[in-house]
Parts: C-alpha cells; structure tokens; sequence
C-alpha cells in the first residue's frame, strides 16, 4: 500500500527521448520514439511483427545502442551503461527465449540472480527465501535441474530470479509465448500484481487481448514508430482501435 | 482521461526491418577474366621448367594453391572445417608410393590408384559429417592420426611400417609438376563454376545457414557429401604428386597436420568461402615462406604464427574476403 | 604378468588424472567462451619448461616451479585475451576465429621455446628422497607420486570452486546459456578474461606435473597436448567438468591397457578408436548436454 501511495502524476521511471536506432547503417528499427513508462503501471507494447516492439526492450537494456536520442531512468541518462550493469541499476529483464540455466538446480539460477550482491551471503540467502515464498509452486524443485520444470514453472522461476534484488522496473517480452495457456493467465495475473508493488512493467506481447487487459497504458507501434498511446481503458472501448487492431492482426496474420 | 493519442503515421514506408544484402550479379566479363588469368597462369606455369633450373619451388606453389582450394571447398562453402585433412593427403600419398614402390606400377596407375583410395576414404569418413563444429574437427583430426597408426602398424612389405617407403621406380618430375599444375587448376576451376552458377550459389547458403538452405530447397546433406568427396579426392591426389615427386614418404611426413593447417591458414588469410582467396593467401604464403625459411628457420615459424593471429584478428574474413566487405562494389570483379 | 596388470592400471590412473586436469582447463574456456584454445598444449608445455629452468637448471624442487608456472602462465594469457578476446568474440564465428588464432599463438610459442631451449628434448631432473617407492611389488618413482598427489589436490579444489561458489556456478551457466549470465547482471567479458587466465594457470601447473611423469619433451610436444585435451573433452562432452576427468580417466585406461596387450603404437590407436565410437553413438559426448551448434 505503501508503494501506492507514491503513485502520482509524476511517476514516470523510464522514459525514451526521439529515440532512434539501426542494426546496421542507417535503416532504422525505431524512429523518433518518444515513451513514458510509469512506476506502478504495466505499460503495454503492441503491434504487428517487425513494429519494433522488442527491440525497445533491447534498447533499453544497451544490447543496442540509439544513433540519436536519450533514455532516461529515474533522472539519469542509460546511454553507456552497459547491459551486465541494468540489473544493478534496478532493470530487470524476462526476455522471450528462455534465460535460465538448465543444468543448473533451481536454487543456484536464483543464487546467479543474486550476482551484484553475491558477497552479501546472509541477503542473497533472505531474497531467495523470499521469492520461494512469493512463489510457492517453486519450492519442493529447489534442489531440482530447472530444465526438469515445466515451461510455466520455467517462465515463474525467471520472474522469481528478476525479483530477487528488488527491480525498480521489468521488462517482459512474450512472456505467454512459450508457454501452455494454462499458465498464460496466471503469468498475467503476476504481472498486474508486480505493478501494484509499485514496480514499473513493461509488457511487449503479441497477444494484444490478454495485453491490453493487464495493462494500463498501451502503445502501438508500426514500423519502428508510435502510431497510439492512451490509457487501456480506451482501448477496451474504442471500436475504432479494435478495428484499427484488428486491421493489422490480418496483416500479420496473428 | 481515455483519450486516446494518434500519430499520423510518416509518409515514408519503407521498410524498417532486418533485410539481407541482395546478391550482387557477377559480370560476365568478370568471369572471362578471370578465366584467362588462370589460363595466363598456366601458360606461365608450363613455361616454367623451359626457364628455371628447378621447379620444386613452383611445384609447391601450385601443390598449395590446389590444397587450399580444395580444403574450401569444404571448409569455406559448408563451413565445416576438416582439421583431419591430412588423412587424404597422406592416403594418397602412401597409395601412390604402395603402387609403385611395391607393385611396380607406371605413374598413372599410381595416380588412378590414389584418386581411388582418396574417394574411398572420404566415403568411409562421410558418417563424422553428422558432427558440428570442433566435434567434427576433433573426430576428423582423430580419424587421420588412426589412419597413419594402422599403416605403422601394417607389416613393412605392405605399407612400409614406421620407417616409409623410398620410391625408387622413375617418375619423371618435370611431368608430376606438369599434372600438379593441372590439379590446382582444376581445383580452382571447379571452385569457379560453384561460385558462378545458380547451383552453386545455393550451396554456398549452407554455409551461412543451415535452416535457410532447408527452406530454401539445398538438399545440405548431399550438397556437403560432394564437397567432401571432392574436397578429399584433390587431396590425395595433391600427396600421390608429392610422394612420387619427392620419392620418399613416411607416416610422420605424409600425415603431417601441418598440412591440414596449412591448408586452413592459407586458405582463411585468402578469404573462405571466397574462389580466389585461397589462390591469393597460398601464393602470398608460400613466397613468404620461402623468402623467411632459407634466412632465418626459427623466425619462420613465428613470423607464420604471427600473420595467422594478426589475420584473423585484423581481417577476420581474409585479404579478399574483407575488400569485399568494405567495398561491396568490387562483388563484381573479385569473387 | 599380474604384476605388468597393476603397473598398467597404477600409471592409467596417473596419467588418467592428469588428462583430467589438461582437459578440465580446456573445457572450462571452450565451454564458457566457445573458445577453442588450439594453443592450450603449448601453454602447457610452456610449464613443463619452467620446471626445466626450476629444476634442472637451477636445481630448486619441482614443486617451486608450480607457482612460478601458474603465475607466469596467468600474466601472458591475460596480456593476450585483453588484446585479442574482445575482438575474437565479436567474430561472425568466434569458434573459428578463435581457432585460428591461437594455432598462430601456439606457433609463436613454439617457435620462441625453440629460440630458447633448442631442439633438443629435455627433462626434469631432481633427486627426490627417495628416489621411489616400492609398493605391491611395484617399483612408483616419487616423482610420479607427486605428481599424482598435487593433481590429486587440485581437481577437488578445482571441482569446488566450479559446483560451490558463484563463480563456478557463473562460468557453469555460460555453457548453458552465454546471453542469460548478461542479464542477471554477469560482465561477461570480466569473467572470460579472469577464467582464460585461471585456465592458462593451470595448463601451466599440469605441464610442470606432466614434466615428473613424462621422460622427455621437445618445443614440439605442444600440439600432441593440444590433441590429447580436445579428445579428453569432445570424449566426455565438451563444456562438462566431469566429462573431462571421465574423458581423461578412459583415454589413459585405453592407451595403457592397449600398450599392456598389443603394443605402444597401438596404445596412441585405442584412445582414439575410442573416441570415434563414443562420438558415434553419443554425438554428444558421454556427459554431453546436446550437440554442440557450430
């Protein structure tokens, strides 16, 4: 509740300033883009393939560096922090592919979690106690091969290892993608929880329905461009915007 | 407050996602020049012997020229890199001296019978083509170094034993030189045609990516079998040549990796994957070795060491292969 | 006969640990950096010839020349992966690449322990006392026995601190899955360069324990360390600690038991027979966790 409070106009965390970037020469992924992610509020990112949308994720986390632009965090610019530093700076990350390390247990992925506090025994030992208790159904695997989990319990124990140094914002990309959809809503029930905690989410998912249901602002984005924003409720309602969605799922066949 | 914001979408549409560089068209005229240089070079190559007092010196070039080729073939198309190169090499090397040394048979004979047991050899060592990266190169490595310990361990009157065969029948040297010169070129030439043909091209999509050529239609299993043959077959030949040239072979010299490694340093300094690369890093190589060897023999070595580390960390793609890169126009000359 | 039998299975073991400790080091770069470190023999037989100059030439014990060799090994590696890993990584192959060049490195090496020390082979002479031990009817050189007792001490130190401590488990991790450690918050490179040098350390300090065991070597024994290595780790699955010490316990087995009953070219033959088998029916290797992507 305490996090809540805080919640004010103002809560921007992260925000991409005319942010442009290319993989190679001067064909760019993102144009001019201009995004504001708040702390307490999962920010949905939506649109067809190739729009862009995680590579906005990978721009913010320096795996791809803006030819032109700013982003800034918490006040600070992220430009030349490098990758393995996000973390430390309070980005977590649960990329599309799977992140964890099969052959490794349970409890050595989450201690690799803990690696910018690793020379804290006693707290790296606290936060995974506390993140077994936040998610139960990872608990009697604790000294078990994750590769021996099910996709969901995989995709739980990724979150539970971006939780363990306390984020200030998490990034998700497809989080529902690999997963049997028996656990796709209980993922998205997560991350509308992780949002009242005060965390700020950022969700880029295909699935633009269970998307703009869990969020509570949305962007598109085409071709590397913002073409709406507005709160989830409008896009819940706006008969517009579904066609306008539903326009572009038939492009992409989605 | 559910406004919601549209942007006018930019009038410029094009398109904004990853795209491969499109294939650049080679120019006729660039493959008719090529063509008589190789001829020039040959015309030069036979022209040898009339001049110069020894050919050993031309005779390596081209043996070098041919070995690099070939392990390109391979290494540079399907990027599977043949640390067991050797094995043919020296296969047919020791077929050849066994043929004549043994059998008494004339120079051809011994060169049919190498070319046969190169072929051979690379159908029984077709399976390891299942394996990727090191684990192929590993097990390839591995094969050759069983290979030349049966034939040390093979009675003295079949193969020799650990001492080699001396091969006293006459082979007429300026003629080996001759079909060496022949061989390289061949090798060269058949490097060409997969270069310039539809066919070709598709191969070399194997290369970069496996599940690309599926979906484009390469059959990639039997595409790497050919060239493996091929790759092979060049090989043994290139050691019956030496063996007959040089009239005495023994498992150390013959099964050398340093003809695998030579052949893969060449051939990368050149450009893999690239038709005149190995040409070009064999003849700069083989002059560099010359020159450097006769003056200062320890330094050769390093000086070797140090152009391989220097290459691979300043032009990952080699001599051709990076001019290309940072000349994309120069796709339709060099190739 | 049976006494021939233990002889061979007391010097399988030896030579097995040791094939462990080579391959361990190797595996631990080609499985976290997918480095394929073709200059690893010539590292190794850069210690053996520290123990040379400690030994033979200055007449100190074999055991001074351990940290002398990790030491100076640790240095050179690191001086060398700061100037080339970064730029290696960044290949479009990094495998490829990195196995260019280090033959070039492992020629520069060679050639310059030749401007050194000569063709000639050398060994390590030292008297211990005493000279050997009889046990079991068998007659054990001391140099053996330590030998045997340092690698004995140091593969569980070097198990340890790869299944017991963070940075163990991290450079684990980077066989598994190379991105994922970048995001949990690993500086990647930090941790190639610390484990290229550790492995070079190490190479050093078996070419110092080889040196007891093996009678002789030449600025040329580099590559047959290299290939002993590669085989050791491909056979017991590459990027696998444990593959390593099975890979090298079964490649010593094989060549001493085939010496034993056929005969010394057929031992070098066995190993590799062996290999070709393995991998013919696990592409994988023994403890291998899939196939390796080329």
């Amino acid at each position: 509740m305490n996090a809540l409070a805080q919640i004010g106009p103002d809560s921007t965390l992260i925000s991409f300033r005319n942010v442009y970037a290319a993989y190679f020469g001067d064909i760019h992924v993102l144009k001019n883009l201009t995004l504001s992610f708040r702390s307490g509020e999962v920010t949905g990112i939506i649109g067809p393939n190739g729009a862009g949308k995680s590579t906005v994720l990978k721009t913010l986390l320096g795996f791809l560096k803006p030819s032109a632009g700013d982003i800034v965090f918490d006040g600070r610019s992220l430009l030349g922090t490098p990758s393995h530093d996000m973390v430390h700076v309070g980005v977590g990350y649960v990329p599309q592919n799977s992140s964890l390390f099969l052959d490794l247990s349970v409890e050595d992925n989450l201690i690799l979690g803990c690696w910018p506090v690793r020379r804290d025994g006693a707290r790296v030992r606290r936060a995974i106690d506390r993140v077994l208790g936040d998610f139960p159904m990872l608990a009697p695997f604790r000294h078990g091969r994750a590769g021996e989990l099910s996709g969901g319990q995989r995709r739980f124990l990724e979150i539970a290892r971006a939780l363990l140094i306390e984020p200030k914002a998490l990034l998700f990309d497809e989080p529902t993608a690999m997963i049997a959809p028996k656990y796709a809503s209980e993922v998205y029930d997560h991350i509308a929880r992780l949002a009242r905690q005060g965390i700020a989410v950022i969700l880029v998912d295909q699935n633009v329905r269970p998307c703009i249901q869990v969020s509570d602002y949305v962007y598109i984005l085409e071709l590397g461009q913002k073409t709406m924003e507005g709160d989830a409720d409008a896009f819940r309602s706006d008969e517009r915007i579904r066609a306008e969605i539903g326009r572009w799922l038939e492009v992409s066949g989605g | 407050m559910s406004m919601v914001m549209q942007s006018a979408p930019s009038a410029e549409t094009a398109p904004s996602v990853r795209q491969r560089a499109p294939l650049f068209r080679l120019h006729r005229a660039s493959v008719w020049i090529w063509c008589l240089t190789l001829a020039g070079i040959s015309l030069i190559a036979v022209s040898i012997p009339a001049v110069s007092a020894g050919v050993s010196f031309w005779f390596y070039l081209f043996q070098w020229i041919a070995l690099a080729s070939a392990l390109n073939l391979m290494a540079g198309m399907t990027g599977y890199v043949p640390f067991g190169f050797a094995a043919f090499f020296g296969i047919g090397a020791y077929a050849a001296a066994v043929l004549s040394q043994f059998h008494h048979a004339p120079t051809w004979a011994a060169l049919v019978g190498a070319t046969a047991a190169g072929a051979l050899l690379a159908v029984l060592f077709a399976p390891t083509l299942r394996l990727r990266g090191v684990f192929f190169s590993v097990v390839s490595l591995s094969l050759a170094i069983v290979l030349r310990s049966v034939i040390v361990l093979l009675p003295e009157d079949v193969a020799g034993g650990s001492s080699g065969i001396t091969i006293t029948g006459r082979h007429d040297p300026i003629r080996l030189y001759y079909l060496m010169v022949a061989v390289s070129m061949g090798a060269v030439a058949i490097a060409t045609a997969i270069s310039v043909t539809p066919h070709g091209l598709r191969l070399k999509a194997i290369g970069d990516d496996l599940d690309a050529a599926q979906i484009i239609g390469v059959n990639a299993k039997g595409l790497r079998l050919a060239m493996w043959m091929l790759s092979g077959t060049i090989a043994a030949v290139c050691g019956a040549l030496e063996g007959l040239y040089s009239s005495a072979i023994d498992p150390a010299a013959a099964f050398n990796i340093l003809i695998s490694t030579k052949a893969i340093i060449y051939a990368a300094l050149g450009g893999l994957g690239t038709v005149m690369g190995p040409v070009v890093g064999a003849v700069l190589m083989t002059i560099t070795d010359e020159l450097i060897w006769t003056r200062f023999p320890i330094a050769n070595l390093f000086i070797l060491g140090l152009i391989v580390s220097a290459t691979v960390l300043f032009f990952p793609r080699g001599i051709v292969g990076s001019l290309l890169q940072r000349h994309p126009r120069f796709r339709r000359w060099f190739f | 006969m049976t006494s021939l039998m233990t002889g061979a299975i007391v010097n399988a073991i030896a030579l097995g640990i040791l094939y462990g400790l080579l391959g361990l080091s190797l595996t631990i770069v080609y499985g976290a950096m997918r480095i394929a470190n073709l200059a690893h023999g010539e590292m190794v037989l850069a210690g053996s010839y520290v123990a040379y100059v400690v030994t033979t030439q200055l007449g100190y014990s074999p055991l001074a020349a351990i940290p002398v060799a990790f030491i100076l090994l640790f240095l050179l590696a690191f001086a060398l992966f700061a100037v080339a890993g970064r730029r290696l990584q960044a290949a479009r192959d990094p495998e490829m690449a990195s196995f260019l060049f280090f033959y070039g490195v492992s020629l520069m090496v060679a050639s310059g322990l030749l401007f050194l020390f000569d063709a000639d082979a050398r060994s390590v002479i030292f008297q211990f006392q005493p000279l050997s031990y009889r046990v079991l009817g068998l007659v054990i050189p001391k140099a053996r026995v330590v030998a045997v007792g340092v690698a004995m001490v140091l593969v569980p130190a070097l198990f340890l601190f790869l299944y017991r401590t963070t940075s163990g488990k991290a450079l684990r991790a980077a066989v598994m899955n190379r991105d994922a450690l970048r995001i949990v918050g690993v500086d990647v490179e930090r941790l190639s360069l610390v484990a290229f040098s550790v492995s070079a350390g190490i190479a050093g300090v078996t070419g110092v324990l080889l040196a007891l065991v093996f009678p002789a070597f030449t600025p040329f024994s580099g590559l047959d360390y290299t290939i002993t290595g590669f085989v050791v780790i491909v056979l017991g699955g590459l990027g696998s600690p444990l593959g390593a010490l099975l890979g090298g316990m079964i490649f010593a087995f094989s060549e001493q038991l085939t010496t034993l009953w056929i005969g010394q070219s057929a031992g070098v033959l066995a190993g590799f027979l062996i290999l070709v088998l393995v991998v013919a029916i696990r592409p994988a290797g023994l403890i291998g966790q899939a196939e390796w992507k080329s």
